[in-house]
Parts: C-alpha cells; sequence; structure tokens
C-alpha cells in the first residue's frame, strides 16, 4: 500500500486541519526546521499505529497545545496495487481520555479494536500474532519505514547486539518466533508444575502402596491359623441360652455387620453377671457360715443365781468389814494410851537428870532437907526405868483374821462379777450375730430366716447361685469362642480388603508412572522445540540478513562513505540463548574489519552506514507494510559526496517505493525534485512547502515536479 | 556475472561501457568527437549525462580531470540546459588500472570535489577486485534484483522445516504453531499429539 492522502488537525505542529495529498510517486517536503516536516511524516506513523514511539508519553503528547477542538485527529489514506483503499481515522483527546479509531475499506467501516484489526491485517498481517500488535508495527515502521533524524543512528551506534538483533527480528517476523519460544516456555513451566504435582501424587500412591503392603503382610501373617466356621445353630442356642440367663443384648446374625459389637457387647454383660454371682455366692457362703456359728441364748436362771451369790456376798463383806473397824478402833486406843505412857517417863528421865544434876543437901526446888542418897538412888531407877509403868503389844490376830475373811469375801466377789459379765457379754453377742444375718438375709433376699430353715434357705441359694455362675462362666468362654472366630473372619474379609486395595493402587501407581513419564517426555519434546526455536529465530535473522547483504553492500558502495572500509556486512549470532546482531565495516585490501563502525568512521560517514542499513531493510523486506519510504530530513550531517550519493540512490529506489523525503534545505529540495521528478507522464513528483509557522500550523503551498519534456537531449542534439 | 578484473585501459572502458549499457544508458557517438575516443566515452539516459574516461597513470588523470569536467559542464550547458540543477545530472567517471598509494590523498580530493559535476574515481585497487568496475559504477545503475526467495512465507510457517534440523517431528512444531496462532494450550495439544505418536509405534 503507499500514501495517498493525508489529513490532520489538532496535531502536534498543525492545530488546524490541513490535507496533504500524497498521492505521488514522490513527495519532497521543505521547510526550515520548525514548521512541521517531522509533524507532517509523525503524522502518517501516528495514524497507522497509534504512537510516535521516540515521544514521551502515553500518546496525549501528539496533541497541539493550540488544537481548538482540544483533540489530535489524523485521517489517512492509503491504496494498493489493485486500487482498493483503506482510510484511518485515528483521533486522541488532549487529556488522553478518549483514543478512537475507525477504519473504512471498500466495503465497511469498522471502529475500535476491530478498526485495528482490520487496520493490521491490511498493512502487516505478521504483527496480528504480537503479544502488542500496534508496538510490533511501530517497530517495524521506524525501523523499515521512517526513518527519523532522532533515531537515524541508533541501530548502528546506541543499540546494543542484543536490541539490534531484536529489532532486525521483529523486522523479519522472527519476533513470533521469539514470542512463540516464550509462550511456550510459560506453558512448558506450567506443564512442569502441573507434572510435579502428579508426581507428588504418584509418591503419595508409593507412599500408601508402601503402608499397605505393610499392613498385608501383617494381616497375613495373623489371618494364617485356622478356626472353624461358625455353626448358625450353635450361635443361635447360644443367643437363646443368654437370654435365658438374663443377658439383655439383642442377639444378630452372625453374618451380620454388627455381630461383633453385639456379642462383645453381649460378653460384657455375661461377665458382669458372672461377677454379680460370684459376689452373691461368697456373700451367701459368707452368711452362712454366721448362720452356723449363732449360739442359742444363755437362759435367764444361771444369771439371777449369780446375781443372788452376788449380793449375798456383799453383805457378808460389808459385816466383816463392820467387825474390823471395830478392832480397830480398839487396838487405836490401846496405842493411845501406850504413847502418853511413854510420855510421863520420858519427862520424869529428864526431870531425874536435871534433880542429879543440880541436887544438894537442900532441894533445890523447895530448899527442904532430903535423904540425898536415897533420892539419888530414886532419880537413878528413874532414870533407868522411867515410871516403871508396863508397856504390853497390842493383840492384832482378831483384825489379821477378819481382814482375811474380807479378801476371801472380796475375791468370791470378784469372780461372781466376771461370770456375770461374761453371761451377759454372750448374751449380747448372740444377740448381735443374730441381728446381723438377719440383715444381711435381708440383703440377699431371704426375709427375717434365721435358724435352720434360713441356713437351708441359703445353702440352696448357694447351690443356685453356683449353678448360674458355672452356666455364666460357661456362656462367657463360648461367646469368647464366638468372638475370636468373628475376629477371624473380619480379619480374613479385611486381608481381602487390603489385598484388593493394594492391587487397585498398584493399578494406580502404574497409570501415574505412565502418566508422569508420558508428561515428562513431552516437556522433553517442550524443551526440544523451545531450543529448536531459539536457533530458529537465529536462523530466520541470518537468512534474512543473508539475503538482504548483497542490497546493503550495493547502497552502502552507492553512498561510498569511506576510502578503506567500504565494505559492510552484518555479523549476527546467539550468545547465552539470546541473539546478537553487529553491524561490521570491512577493509578487504587490507583484511581489516570492525564491529564498531562509530570508532572507525567520521559521524556523517556513520550517518551514511545508518542510512544504508535502514534503505537495505526497507528494500529488503518483500513485503513491507507500506510500499512507501519516508525520510524525515536525512541530508543532515552528511557530506555532499554522501549526500549526492543518496540523492542517486533514492533516485532509483522511486522505481520500488513511494518516497517521502524532507529537508530543511531549499537547494537540497531543488535537487531532491529534479533527481526524482517523473520520467514520463504516467508518474508524479510534488514539492510541498511549509512556510512561516504560526499557531494555526504553518503555511502550505504545494506545487508539480513536472518530467523532461526532451529526456534525451544528447541524442536529440546529435 | 562479474566480468574479470581489468588490466588495461581498453579492458576498462570496455567493462565501463558495457556496465552502462546494461544498466540502461544510450552511448553518444559520432556527435562530440573528444568524447569518443579509446579512453573516453559519453552515455546518456533520461536522467543522467555520464562521461566515462580511462588513463594510463594516476598522474594523467589527475592532471586531465579538470579540462575533462569543463568540457563535460560546456557540453552539457550547450546541449541540455544552462540552470543550476540540470549541472546536477552530470557524471564524470575517472577510471585507471594504476596503483601509485602516494597519489590516493590527491585521488580523494577529486572524489570529494562536487563543485560542478559529482566525480566517480577508481583506482586499480579498487578495480582489480572482481566486479570491481561495475561497483564504481554502482551509483549510476538500476539497483540488482533482490533476493528474497522465501519472502513471501510466513515466518512461522518456516518453522517446522528449521526445527526438523533439530530433529524435531514437523508435525509436533505444527501443532505448537498452530495452538499459539489460535491461543489454544500449547502442552496439551504437542501432549496429545505426542502421546498418538507413541501409541503407534508401540
Amino acid at each position: 500500500m503507499k500514501l495517498v492522502e493525508l489529513e490532520l488537525s489538532g496535531f502536534r505542529g498543525f492545530p488546524k486541519a490541513q490535507v496533504f495529498n500524497l498521492d505521488a510517486d514522490a513527495i519532497v517536503v521543505v521547510g526550515t526546521n520548525g514548521n512541521g516536516k517531522t509533524s507532517l511524516l509523525d503524522g502518517v506513523l501516528w495514524a497507522l499505529c497509534g504512537r510516535v514511539p521516540r515521544l514521551a508519553g502515553d500518546g496525549q503528547g501528539v496533541v497541539s497545545l493550540y488544537a481548538e477542538s482540544g483533540q489530535a485527529r489524523a485521517v489517512l489514506t492509503l491504496r494498493d496495487w489493485a486500487g482498493k483503499t483503506l482510510r484511518i481515522t485515528r483521533s486522541i483527546a488532549g487529556d488522553g481520555s478518549e483514543s478512537r479509531i475507525s477504519v473504512q475499506t471498500t466495503n465497511s467501516i469498522l471502529s475500535g479494536p476491530a478498526a485495528e484489526g482490520e487496520l493490521i491485517k491490511s498493512i502487516w498481517e505478521e504483527a496480528g500474532m504480537a503479544a502488542d500488535p500496534q508496538a510490533a508495527l511501530a517497530s517495524v515502521l521506524t525501523h523499515s519505514v521512517y526513518l527519523q533524524q532522532d533515531t537515524l543512528r541508533q541501530f548502528i551506534d546506541s543499540d546494543s547486539d542484543q536490541e539490534r538483533f531484536n529489532s532486525v527480528g521483529e523486522l523479519f517476523g522472527s519476533g513470533r518466533v521469539t514470542e512463540l519460544q516464550v509462550a511456550l516456555e510459560r506453558a512448558k513451566k506450567a506443564w512442569s508444575t502441573a507434572t510435579n504435582l502428579r508426581a507428588s501424587e504418584l509418591e503419595m500412591t508409593q507412599t500408601t502402596l508402601a503402608s499397605l503392603e505393610v499392613r498385608l503382610r501383617d494381616l497375613t501373617a495373623r489371618a494364617s491359623s485356622e478356626l472353624p466356621p461358625i455353626d448358625g445353630a450353635i450361635w443361635s442356642s447360644w443367643w437363646q441360652r443368654c437370654g435365658e440367663a438374663g443377658v439383655k443384648t439383642a442377639a444378630l446374625e452372625f453374618a451380620s455387620r454388627d455381630s461383633s459389637r453385639a456379642i462383645d457387647s453381649a460378653i460384657k454383660e455375661i461377665d458382669s453377671r458372672r461377677s454379680a454371682a460370684e459376689r452373691l455366692l461368697q456373700t451367701l457362703h459368707s452368711i452362712r457360715v454366721q448362720l452356723a456359728a449363732v449360739k442359742p441364748t444363755p437362759p435367764d436362771e444361771d444369771l439371777a443365781k449369780l446375781r443372788a451369790e452376788l449380793t449375798a456376798r456383799v453383805d457378808e463383806i460389808a459385816a466383816l468389814k463392820s467387825q474390823v473397824g471395830v478392832e480397830q478402833s480398839r487396838l487405836a486406843e490401846f496405842r493411845r494410851m501406850q504413847t502418853e505412857l511413854k510420855q510421863r517417863d520420858e519427862q520424869l528421865r529428864v526431870l531425874a537428870t536435871m534433880a542429879l544434876k543440880h541436887m544438894g543437901e537442900k532441894c533445890p526446888v523447895c530448899g527442904q532437907d532430903h535423904d540425898q542418897e536415897a533420892t539419888i538412888r530414886h532419880l537413878n531407877e528413874l532414870l533407868r526405868a522411867g515410871s516403871g509403868s508396863t508397856t504390853s503389844e497390842p493383840d492384832v490376830a482378831r483384825l489379821n483374821e477378819l481382814l482375811s475373811a474380807v479378801a476371801a469375801k472380796e475375791k468370791e466377789l470378784g469372780a461372781i462379777e466376771l461370770a456375770i459379765g461374761s453371761a451377759e457379754r454372750s448374751a449380747s453377742d448372740v444377740a448381735n450375730l443374730r441381728k446381723s444375718v438377719f440383715a444381711r438375709l435381708m440383703e440377699v433376699g431371704f426375709g427375717g430366716q434365721a435358724g435352720e430353715a434360713g441356713l437351708e434357705s441359703v445353702s440352696a441359694a448357694v447351690a443356685d447361685t453356683e449353678k448360674l455362675s458355672e452356666n455364666l462362666r460357661s456362656l462367657q468362654r463360648e461367646g469368647e469362642e464366638f468372638a475370636l472366630r468373628l475376629a477371624q473372619s473380619a480379619l480374613q474379609a479385611s486381608l481381602v480388603e487390603t489385598r484388593n486395595e493394594a492391587e487397585r493402587l498398584r493399578r494406580i501407581l502404574a497409570e501415574q508412572r505412565n502418566v508422569v513419564a508420558s508428561r515428562n517426555a513431552t516437556g522433553e519434546t517442550a524443551q526440544r522445540i523451545i531450543e529448536g526455536l531459539r536457533e530458529a529465530a537465529a536462523s530466520v535473522v541470518e537468512r534474512r540478513l543473508h539475503e538482504i547483504a548483497p542490497r546493503l553492500q550495493d547502497i552502502y558502495s552507492r553512498m561510498d562513505p569511506h576510502p578503506a572500509f567500504a565494505t559492510v556486512a552484518f555479523f549476527s549470532r546467539v550468545a547465552n540463548k539470546r541473539g546478537l546482531l553487529s553491524t561490521v565495516v570491512k577493509d578487504t585490501m587490507e583484511n581489516k574489519e570492525c564491529p564498531h563502525p562509530a570508532s572507525v568512521l567520521s559521524s556523517s560517514q556513520v550517518n551514511a552506514l545508518a542510512v544504508s542499513v535502514f534503505l537495505a531493510f526497507n528494500l529488503g523486506i518483500a513485503r513491507p507494510p507500506l510500499a512507501s519510504l519516508l525520510l524525515d530530513d536525512p541530508l543532515q550531517s552528511l557530506d555532499d559526496v554522501n549526500l549526492l550519493g543518496l540523492v542517486d540512490l533514492l533516485r532509483r529506489t522511486k522505481d520500488r517505493r513511494q518516497l517521502f523525503v524532507s529537508t530543511h534545505d531549499s537547494r537540497f529540495a531543488r535537487l531532491l525534485a529534479r533527481k526524482l521528478r517523473p520520467s514520463g507522464a504516467n508518474g508524479r513528483t510534488i514539492v510541498i512547502e511549509l512556510e512561516g509557522w504560526h499557531r494555526a500550523g504553518p503555511f502550505v503551498e504545494v506545487r508539480e515536479v513536472k518530467s523532461d519534456p526532451v529526456p534525451h537531449r544528447l541524442a536529440a542534439a546529435s | 556475472m562479474n566480468p574479470a578484473p581489468s588490466t588495461t585501459e581498453s579492458e576498462l572502458i570496455l567493462v565501463a561501457s558495457d556496465a552502462l549499457i546494461r544498466g540502461g544508458y544510450r552511448r553518444i557517438e559520432s556527435r562530440f568527437p573528444e568524447w569518443d575516443t579509446p579512453t573516453s566515452r559519453l552515455f546518456e539516459n533520461e536522467f543522467s549525462v555520464v562521461a566515462v574516461a580511462v588513463f594510463g597513470t594516476c598522474s594523467d588523470l589527475l592532471d586531465t580531470w579538470p579540462s575533462l569536467q569543463g568540457s563535460l559542464v560546456e557540453l552539457m550547458t550547450r546541449n541540455v540546459s544552462q540552470t543550476e540543477s540540470k549541472s546536477w545530472d552530470g557524471y564524470l567517471v575517472l577510471l585507471t588500472p594504476a596503483v601509485v598509494p602516494s597519489e590516493l590523498v590527491h585521488i580523494e580530493e577529486v572524489r570529494y570535489d562536487t563543485s560542478r559535476v559529482r566525480k566517480l574515481v577508481a583506482t586499480g585497487d579498487d578495480l582489480r577486485a572482481v566486479g570491481g568496475a561495475e561497483r564504481v559504477l554502482s551509483p549510476l545503475l538500476p539497483l540488482g534484483a533482490d533476493r528474497v526467495s522465501d519472502g513471501q512465507e510466513s515466518v512461522l510457517d518456516m518453522l517446522p522445516g528449521l526445527l526438523a534440523r533439530a530433529q524435531v517431528d514437523t508435525e509436533l512444531t505444527k501443532v505448537v504453531v498452530n495452538s499459539f496462532l489460535e491461543q489454544a494450550p500449547m502442552m496439551d495439544r504437542l501432549h496429545e499429539l505426542r502421546t498418538k505418536y507413541e501409541a503407534r509405534r508401540t
């Protein structure tokens, strides 16, 4: 497709609506800097992809500050070789709040995403597969269709080898390969995560199976002993006997699911009953012993006789004690008199002693004369014998006899009292035992029977209880046997169930192993494809570059920028899984080369190389988005010789591409107009002059460049 | 096919003439004798007038080119146009098989002199290589044919063939590419096809 018409309003340097007829083979735009040349070319780019990548901001940067409508709008009309037109209308509000697009084809008018889709489809379908088609289209346009001054040298001396490769990759469609590769890597990662999850499930199954196999071995070992199966009749009979023995647990069929629980419950009940019976038996035995031990009550006459004897003895003792009192009083009087006599004799001896001491011829007391000798004799006798009164021992035999009699009687009294106490205790013990036995008989339900009748009843009860206990013991043994068989039966069932479960898990495990192995194999295949895609992306770029290489060399030679480094080539390779691309200039005569052209070429020569690379890309693409070449002031910074080379090259390019070239230099504009003039009546070349920019935009003048009426002048002259 | 390197003046003028005529130029004979000699010829197409002159030595070239340029400009002024812009149509091609490194600086000065007409200058060093004469004349010749053999083929369409070199089955690559284009689950589709292949093999 080629450009036919562009209408701009509110767009950068064109605040007012301005329509440009671009339906020509070559369009030369001339104007001093700031008059809107770049805005005009940017208008084409913006209409096509809704962005001008080199401008900051998210789109609204294209809106002119003097736009009266407050929005930027571009209407671009394209036409393909068959005459089919595509009219793109794009607008954006100054604050970026509203961005719209519509695309009008021969048959329809579309808007929004549908319009974007139609646009991509019509001008560069390859971008439709990109994650961001508009960005992909913008990249291709800025690297091969629209040469901008700002980015002229970027590809050669600013971009890294990787950025250069990526730019070229986008241009040649290998960007799609990279996107496919990235998408596949992402999908493979998710796939691996899911596969790892499956592997974890597999491990869990393995663990469960291992545990099950341990259980299986254990069950197999435990289930090895063989027990006969349960006979249904015996089973029923046992339950009937249980019922008869008072067991309340409801009977179940032995094949029943709850039979184990029922028999367990029954056994517990039997055991409980048996324990109760045995406790009763012990009680009965004890009662029976006590009953046998109960003696008859001692007769009351014996006790009365003893009590009479006791009274007699008490009386006797009292009489004896009275006699003892009398005797003791007599003996006491006798002893008092003896004492008085003793005291008088002593007093006399004291007096005799004193009289002997103080004796003279006269009495010291009364002064009378006395027979001193007779007195001394008398006094000495007094000293020797006292008063001469008789002192004899009292007679205590009677008293002793009486006391002995009292003691003997008291001993007899004690014996009688002991006999009475013993008789009373014996009677009490018998009464207590009777009472206790009676109470225990009451407890075990034998009423108040005692004596022989009670003993017989208890003996009968003992016999019944022993029988019951034995019956319960037997039932318990049989029940435990049933429980054991049931447990074995359950064990067998569990064994079968576990075997089946293990088998099922083995099948699942095998299936899971297959799934994981298969998924891993798919992951490996995807990895091979990913590796292949990496190489393929490089291969695509390399192949395309190889195809373009002669074109680049041809163009570079025409520009003839350097006397020694006259050869140029692309050098692409893959390192660390990343595509890299360098532009290499070579001096083939001296066999020297340089992968950094900016280090050996002058600024002008680098510009010439950059223009060469750009044109090579444009001409090297089989199906470019536009059959146009937009060059924004490419003559800047070029030496005259390179510039003439470029102009000659553009003249030759005009046969293949619609040329849209801007320049600030009016002399070169005339040169371009001359060189790009139409060769015949069918061709068309126009010059758009932009002058005197003011707030409504530049003044625009368009003029046609005419072809030579006599193209071959020398031949005509000859 | 590129011609063999030219070593004589006669060969050079013949090779240059042949290249220009094949490039769509018409040789102007008889009318301008000074440009119709064994070492100088005149050509024309609808955009340009090309004068080719061959010299035995660099010194001859350096001594003679100003007068030749004057002759060409006068010829064009008389026969083509008197306006400045018309003179941009003239080209002076100066060739010599001689190699004299000491004079290369002067040769470069001639090449970079764009004062009247554009000069294309080449010495033995440039012309000795295969296709040297054509390379010197290339600014005057049409662009060569493109060699975009598979340009019509989508890059994604090329992948099965490219990946087959890495031993990846073309059908597996196709299913991945198609899934990508259809935004379908790539790994699922790949797995499905791969297991189908595996089942067939077993």
